[in-house]
């Protein structure tokens, strides 16, 4: 056999594959930005807890103004230090789409209500799991993790069971709180996992005979 | 099926450099730590694959600090990125070829 044909196409065309994907979910979240707002989501919400109990001073826009300003500046601090120059990939446009989407409702909706003293707890729940579990399903299709999915149903279960209460009471924020936790900072950690993972176990020499 | 890959761009054709180059061609940048986990090699081994690669423009490497810890962050080029795609390219006319 001719020496220089010692590698298999279709190897070199699963490493390309592999690696791309690899490189696509790092792209897309290296799950930094779901344990930034995951941890800022439960404080937030256990905030609001303990504020209906009357344990902290203040009202729901002096406790979710802070949260979403902490957010926002962690997330533009963690972009800052990653590559300026990053071209448009399909996964980091559905991501970033998606949790747009998300901010942008949430935001409007937010504060129309609050403007128009129309703030409805059960409404206002309704709509962010809703919101939350399409941007999951939309990343998870982009991404192809299929994780993401159980993460999606998780809010589509969550908002479901909040339809069907008559009436929401104070319980519901440790519901949500104990829900960002373990549905947006847990998954954000194993995305963190999955975005370096260890592809080429042993680097097989070539032709060259370099590696 | 074994190929013959003297029509290939040379400089990408080492596995750990087409590796690093499938790596970038998504994820666009990455720094030297990520980059090692990714790819299970030793850091002498990436550094000389990643000098080649830049040699050629490929790639870009910057050294900076972070939280006063040094960093080296990886980027892949316009240039590269360009060689890249011609890569995959040439493979698959190579596959078309054969089949």
């Amino acid at each position: 056999m001719n020496d220089l044909q010692e590698r298999s196409a279709s190897g070199d065309l699963a490493l390309i594959r592999s690696m791309m994907e690899a490189g696509r979910r790092r792209a897309a979240f290296d799950g930094t930005h779901l344990i930034i707002w995951g941890t800022v989501l439960t404080l937030a919400y256990f905030a609001q807890y303990l504020l209906v109990y009357g344990y902290i001073p203040g009202s729901t826009l002096f406790i979710w103004l802070p949260f979403g300003i902490i957010g926002t500046v962690f997330s533009i601090l963690h972009d800052r230090k990653r590559c300026p120059q990053r071209e448009v990939d399909i996964a980091v446009k559905a991501y970033s789409g998606a949790w747009s989407a998300v901010g942008i409702t949430m935001i409007l909706h937010f504060g129309f209500a609050l403007g128009s003293d129309t703030l409805d707890p059960k409404v206002i729940t309704i709509l962010a799991c809703g919101v939350i579990a399409a941007a999951f399903y939309v990343i998870a299709l982009a991404t192809e993790v299929k994780m993401l999915r159980l993460v999606s149903a998780g809010w589509w279960i969550i908002m479901v069971y909040t339809t069907t209460l008559k009436q929401l009471d104070a319980e519901i924020l440790l519901v949500l709180a104990a829900a960002s936790a373990l549905l947006i900072t847990l998954p954000g950690q194993l995305m963190k996992r999955l975005a370096n993972p260890r592809e080429i176990q042993k680097a097989e020499p070539n032709s060259h005979g370099e590696t | 099926m074994s190929y013959d890959y003297r029509a290939l761009d040379d400089v990408i054709h080492s596995r750990v450099r087409l590796a690093i180059m499938s790596y970038l061609a998504t994820a666009r940048d990455a720094d030297f730590v990520q980059l090692k986990k990714a790819l299970s090699v030793t850091d002498g081994n990436l550094s000389t694959h990643l000098s080649k690669l830049e040699e050629k423009s490929y790639i870009s490497v910057n050294k900076q600090f972070v939280d006063r810890k040094p960093q080296t962050r990886v980027a892949i080029t316009q240039i590269g990125d360009a060689a890249f795609k011609a890569y995959v390219g040439d493979l698959a006319a190579m596959l078309g070829k054969q089949n």
